[in-house]
């Protein structure tokens, strides 16, 4: 196992004039696309690298423009307007519910890339003259392309539904949602999971307990080995499929289940998947009489992480600088929340 | 404002939830939603200019509005 380093880029935010297309809109230009671009959207479309817009124009051509070229849909929530781009862009992280490091901007203008430079420095910048190598570029490129990635996209647009199905519903927090008809698969990770498993592992950081990254080859001898429970968990919803969204790895010690890994993706976050996940294996930890344990490395993104143990009745046992070891000091089965349904398949008919 | 009139009027909006009184339970089902527990815990820091103490975060603490007052006023976030 070794600590994540490479940075990843998971949206890709597209100027228009010049950039995405030929001229400048404007001034009659926009009928045609720059060489390369819908080759490059489409792959990156498939690699599960989202795209968006940021440009300064009259929203109703440019969007009506970007129909006629028959590239709409790549695109997620798009930024068309006489505002600055840094403020585009977060609008754009807010929406998606993703850090401005995982941004990048490919913009013709200087004056624009060197804006959102000063603004947004965690956003990386691309001038148009970068499209031709773009795909090549380690930080646009997976290992694996899975099922999952393909269909990011489309989880994110079910994702943008849920969020304004959220602001229009009056009622709050559990209420709201109770009306989304959560269904949470819990199975065991089979080799075929494998591959969306090491890419959740890559992609994770804000809701990764142990910051442990795991090769294929590392993941497929855990999977099969008999001192460990590997867990994957699925989610699906009235709006749609959310795919594989959590992972929880248990080791069997003496006396004890260790949360090897608990990874939770940051778009189900708001689901109560991680709390839930948490109260999975205390109650199976309990159904075992076993312990548990949780192996904890404290960074500047896993905060929430740390408070879903504490609120969950961890206690901390060993501190050393980042590194914390938690162990679970509360009494009975805790709850899992009622607005999730709950089909465990990892240990079918002795329901934990 | 109170402290607890701060916190109240914080999940009031946060949440669209007009019935929040100082004692409804915040956690009802005894499940912890992990976005919601940060949320309150990264308002009461903000709000009331306090760095919780890892004792501090537990539950119990914050499973009304009337107790995340107690533990402002604790932590010395009162004035």
């Amino acid at each position: 196992m070794e600590e994540r380093s490479q940075k990843r880029i998971k949206c890709l935010v597209w100027d228009l004039d010049n950039t995405l297309w030929e001229g400048t809109l404007s001034e009659g230009g926009g009928g045609t696309l720059r060489p390369g671009v819908r080759e490059t959207l489409a792959e990156l479309d498939r690699r599960g690298i989202l795209l968006s817009i940021a440009s300064k124009n009259e929203p109703g051509p440019a969007l009506r423009a970007r129909e006629a070229l028959g590239v709409a849909d790549f695109f997620l929530c798009p930024q068309i307007s006489w505002d600055g781009k840094a403020a585009g862009i977060r609008r754009i992280a807010d929406l998606l519910n993703l850090k401005l490091e995982a941004f990048a901007l490919i913009d013709d203008s200087a004056f624009e890339r060197d804006a959102v430079r000063f603004a947004l420095p965690a956003v990386s910048v691309y001038p148009e003259t970068a499209l031709d190598g773009l795909l090549a570029l380690p930080e646009f490129t997976v290992r694996f392309i899975t099922e999952d990635s393909a269909n990011r996209r489309r989880m994110y647009q079910a994702d943008l539904q849920r969020r304004k199905a959220k602001e229009e519903y009056a009622g709050g927090g559990e209420a709201f949602l109770k009306t989304l008809g959560i269904e949470v698969t819990l199975r065991r990770v089979g080799e075929e999971d494998l591959r969306r498993v090491e890419e959740l592992t890559i992609r994770t950081h804000q809701l990764n307990s142990t910051g442990y990254t795991y090769s294929y080859e590392e993941l497929l001898a855990l999977s099969r080995s008999p001192d460990y429970i590997f867990l994957v968990c699925g989610l699906r919803d009235r709006y749609g499929d959310s795919g594989k969204v959590g992972l929880l790895l248990l080791k069997r010690e003496a006396g004890f289940l260790s949360i090897e890994l608990l990874i939770v993706s940051c778009r189900v976050m708001a689901c109560g998947v991680g709390g839930a996940l948490v109260a999975y294996a205390v109650r199976l930890a309990r159904r075992l009489g076993l312990g548990l344990r949780a192996p904890f490395l404290r960074t500047e993104h896993n905060r929430v992480m740390y408070i879903t143990y504490r609120f969950s009745g961890f206690e901390e046992i060993e501190e050393d600088g980042d590194r914390l070891l938690l162990e679970y000091h509360g009494e009975g089965d805790p709850a899992l929340p009622d607005y999730l349904c709950w089909h465990d398949e990892a240990f079918a008919g002795d329901g934990a | 404002m109170t402290v607890q009139e701060r916190i109240l009027q914080f999940l009031r909006g946060k949440n669209r939830d007009k019935a929040i009184e100082a004692d409804t339970e915040l956690f009802q089902s005894g499940a912890v939603n992990s976005l919601f527990a940060l949320e309150i815990v990264m308002f009461v820091e903000d709000e009331f200019h306090i760095k919780l103490k890892k004792n501090d975060l537990k539950i119990e603490n914050f499973s009304t509005v009337e107790r995340i007052a107690a533990l402002v006023e604790r932590a010395g976030g009162a004035k």
